[in-house]
């Protein structure tokens, strides 16, 4: 009997253990914050304040659902700090993209105004229209797309990295790509399922 | 077409008058309904002659005139000058209106002559209104000899796009189209030829404001002022010869922007068109790219695509090469912003997979204007090929340099086959008072990028030298290492082995370097250090710190330096194991310790302790995981509220310092260091 009891105590221990490693999960809503307070300041009054969705659920919902009672002991085990980790968005690397990158929106500014260049599905941003750009014009545009897309790679890969979490680079690049879009003041182009849309 | 279409006309036109035998004395009247001969319908011909002290005059009237489809109302020649005889046809300065369903209501000068015994005729047409201009068509055919002249002035592009397009509905001028041509055009174009065949071609063209685009706007011409000449002949195969030159406006041809009115461009070659096997060769092109490039090329052309192409250009000035031919292909990379001086001139051969070329540089100054590298005096030849053969390098330059660290002057050595660069000899590049030897470099140039990889032999560079340069406090000592592989691969270098430095009488020892996207917005270098009894005394000295004496050891590992600035590490200093040393730390190191520590500042000198001078100490150990913008203190030994930096030990006077932050806030303790090395200096109460 005091075997099976050890053992039943033995198999939730490894539960719980497995349980931590899921509970690690993508920071959805404060990504969205920091991506937030990113962009109004890269956008300054282009940005078009628009309150976050509620943020879709995380990966782990399923073994949420399935197993609430063992979530509920987890996050009283677990410091909350390190259920509902924050996205920091404060260290010198992020400044200084940032800084570059708001410099250069006064640049870019009129060239999303008139449709010339657009916001992609991947939280970068493209040629839209060559046609309103003057020929002179050209290569200096095609200079600042690709130094942007250059810094807002460096960003979302810094940010996962300075949150201890390389491998959610992905996540956060794909957290800011629907948070420029939000945030895109009107008239401006984007992009969605592969087509043009204007805000 | 013309060709057809006036023999055509003739034909019919003399058939027609030639059949009816004309025996008035003054005048005489003709009046058909309708009739047809071959293409042309006609109805409700009317025909007079007339006879006055001029001559013979002929007036011609026709409801409808179709020919070759096309067709035109409301016809009238006038003919005042007309003579006739028995074979032969002559009408000179004649007047001729018609309605057609495009062209609108047209009244031109009509001349024609014919002999349908010597099969020669004439035919000339002036002032037919076209698309916005005036166009002249004068034909001669005798025999199966023609010869044709189109002159038009003021042509509007657009226009006469339109104007075809409803004139020919079957023919296909999409590719025309698509490329909005828009300008005002005058020329002349002659052509001769014998039935079917042109045999002669003499275009010249000329318009101030020529301009295209493409749908997506990436191919684009503005208010080009063109100027073309084309002569072409016809023996088996085509011969032409061709001129252009554009003198004004500017085009973007993505990713090439050229603005004509700053570097006016020439272009003339000549060439042959062999229908048969869809083979275009152009021979002798001449390039000249005013103030930029003087090119000379051959190339070959099958089915659309380039089979060939050898080209020379002449020594030129890369700074303008730069701005318009490299520059707009290196958006984003490390040439997407440079100062570049000096003369460059080379060769290319390229025909399917095969590359093969050569560069001369002259006395070239390449500067990035980031300040992340630079090279002065850079002369030699450089090569690339694709194919198996060996070509060689040879580059020299008087200086060059990675961020602040400057490189000597020094040569380059090498060859170059298949893709990859190999050194040939050892380089060695003059570090400081040292230097940096590369064996075995070998750079290769692959689908998925660059790769590059070396042997590296770093002689000892004084420190001191090295700190100077890169504007840190002062420090003594070597900086050597054996280095056996650095390696590039997708935008990561990789340092295998260690570099040692010898200083303050230790040894630190730094490995498992990596650099990420060197040249991106955010270089990510990461590293791990281990460090061996330093002299506490040196060290301290060299930081303006107090004084302390003893030796410490130390390490520092996972760390990471985001653009140039630690973000990450794990760093532990404590008093060796192994020879200790004299431990001794003066009262304003013990001061500057406890500030650091976040807590207990001035306890010592609240205390009685601030009459000693300096005092011994058993062990001294701080550690801060660094952590987003977090560092994460403590030291030798925990006890209840802190944690022990310095632990007092053996002959009194013994002082103990302990921290009592844990967590502290990284900036700002850069601020508290710099704030120590900036203090005079305990203020003893």
């Amino acid at each position: 009997m005091r075997l099976v009891s050890s053992f039943t105590s033995f198999t939730t221990l490894l539960f719980l253990a497995s349980c931590v490693t899921i509970n690690i999960y993508f920071p959805e809503a404060a990504a969205e914050k920091a991506a937030d307070r990113i962009i109004e300041d890269v956008w300054g009054e282009d940005a078009a304040k628009t309150p976050a969705a509620p943020p879709a659920n995380a990966p782990q919902t399923q073994l949420d659902e399935q197993y609430p009672l063992t979530m509920q002991v987890l996050n009283w085990l677990v410091t909350p700090a390190q259920a509902q980790p924050d996205i920091n968005i404060n260290s010198p690397a992020i400044n200084t993209l940032q800084a570059k990158m708001k410099a250069r929106h006064e640049k870019l500014q009129p060239f999303y105004q008139s449709g010339a260049i657009g916001l992609t599905q991947d939280g970068l941003i493209t040629l839209h229209d060559a046609k309103a750009v003057a020929l002179k014009d050209r290569n200096l545009l095609n200079t600042l797309i690709a130094e942007e897309n250059q810094d807002r790679k460096a960003l979302y890969a810094e940010i996962a990295r300075a949150n201890g979490h390389p491998e959610w680079q992905a996540d956060i690049q794909e957290t800011f790509a629907r948070r420029w879009i939000s945030n895109a003041a009107n008239g401006w182009w984007y992009q969605q399922n592969g087509s043009w849309q204007q805000k | 077409m013309p060709v057809r279409n006036s023999q055509v006309i003739f034909a019919t036109l003399f058939l027609l008058l030639v059949s009816f035998s004309v025996v008035a004395i003054e005048s005489a009247r003709l009046q058909i309904g309708s009739m047809y001969y071959a293409d042309i319908d006609l109805s409700q011909l009317n025909i007079s002659f007339s006879l006055d002290e001029n001559g013979l005059a002929m007036q011609a009237t026709a409801e409808k005139f179709t020919l070759v489809d096309q067709q035109l109302s409301n016809v009238a020649l006038n003919c005042q000058q007309f003579k006739v005889a028995a074979k032969f046809w002559q009408c000179r300065q004649g007047q001729l209106k018609f309605t057609h369903a495009v062209l609108g209501q047209q009244q031109v000068t009509l001349s024609f002559a014919a002999n349908t015994l010597t099969k020669d005729y004439q035919l000339e047409i002036a002032q037919l209104g076209l698309a916005d201009g005036q166009l002249q068509l004068r034909v001669a055919l005798q025999d199966q000899q023609w010869q044709s002249t189109i002159n038009g002035q003021q042509l509007a592009l657009s226009s006469l796009l339109t104007l075809l397009t409803k004139i020919l509905p079957n023919r296909d001028l999409t590719m025309f189209n698509s490329w909005q041509p828009k300008g005002l055009v005058s020329g002349t174009v002659d052509l001769t030829g014998n039935g079917a065949q042109v045999l002669n071609t003499d275009i010249k063209l000329r318009s101030p404001d020529f301009s295209f685009s493409d749908d997506t706007g990436n191919r684009v011409a503005e208010t080009l002022d063109l100027t073309l000449a084309l002569t072409a002949q016809y023996q088996q195969d085509w011969q032409f010869q061709t001129q252009l030159a554009l003198n004004n406006g500017q085009s973007y041809w993505a990713p090439v922007f050229l603005d004509f009115q700053q570097t006016p461009l020439q272009l003339a070659f000549r060439g042959e068109m062999q229908p048969d096997n869809a083979v275009w060769l152009l021979r002798d092109i001449k390039l000249e790219q005013q103030g930029v490039l003087l090119a000379n090329a051959d190339l070959q052309v099958q089915y659309k695509q380039l089979q060939q192409l050898k080209m020379t250009v002449a020594p030129s000035p890369l700074s303008a090469i730069y701005q318009w031919w490299i520059q707009p292909f290196s958006p984003g990379t490390a040439a997407a912003n440079l100062t570049a001086t000096g003369q460059i001139g080379g060769q290319l051969e390229w025909q399917k997979n095969q590359l093969q070329l050569q560069v001369y540089l002259q006395q070239l100054t390449i500067k990035d204007n980031d300040e992340r590298f630079a090279i002065e005096g850079l002369d030699g030849e450089f090569a690339w090929t694709t194919t198996q053969n060996l070509m060689p390098v040879n580059l020299r330059w008087q200086n060059l340099a990675f961020g602040a660290l400057p490189i000597g002057a020094s040569n380059l050595q090498a060859t170059v086959t298949d893709n990859q660069l190999t050194l040939t000899e050892a380089l060695a590049l003059p570090l400081l008072d040292g230097s940096l030897q590369i064996d075995d470099f070998n750079y290769r140039y692959a689908s998925d990028g660059s790769h590059w990889q070396f042997e590296g032999l770093l002689k000892p560079v004084s420190m001191q030298a090295l700190t100077n340069t890169l504007g840190w406090p002062q420090m003594d000592g070597k900086l050597s290492g054996m280095i056996p592989r650095v390696s590039y691969e997708d935008q990561q270098i990789d340092i295998d082995g260690a570099l040692q430095v010898k200083v303050f009488d230790g040894t630190m020892i730094i490995k498992d370097l990596q650099l990420q996207s060197p040249f991106g917005s955010l270089p990510q270098l990461y590293g791990n250090i281990d460090m061996q009894q330093f002299d506490l005394e040196l060290l301290t000295r060299t930081f303006d710190f107090g004084r302390i004496s003893g030796r410490l050891d130390g390490n520092i590992s996972g760390l990471r330096l985001s653009n140039w600035q630690p973000v990450q590490f794990d760093a532990r200093f404590a008093t060796a194991e192994n020879n200790p040393g004299k431990r001794r730390i003066s009262q304003r190191a013990v001061d500057n310790l406890s500030q650091i520590g976040g807590g207990a500042s001035g306890l010592m000198s609240r205390s009685f302790l601030r009459f000693f001078e300096d005092f011994s100490y058993d062990k001294l150990g701080i550690r801060c995981q660094l952590n987003n913008e977090v560092c994460q203190m403590s030291g030798i030994e925990d006890d209840d509220q802190g944690y022990y930096i310095v632990k007092g030990g053996g002959l009194p006077p013994w002082v103990n310092v302990k921290g009592y932050t844990r967590r502290v806030d990284w900036p700002d303790l850069l601020a508290r260091l710099q704030a120590v090395k900036n203090s005079d200096g305990p203020i003893i109460e």
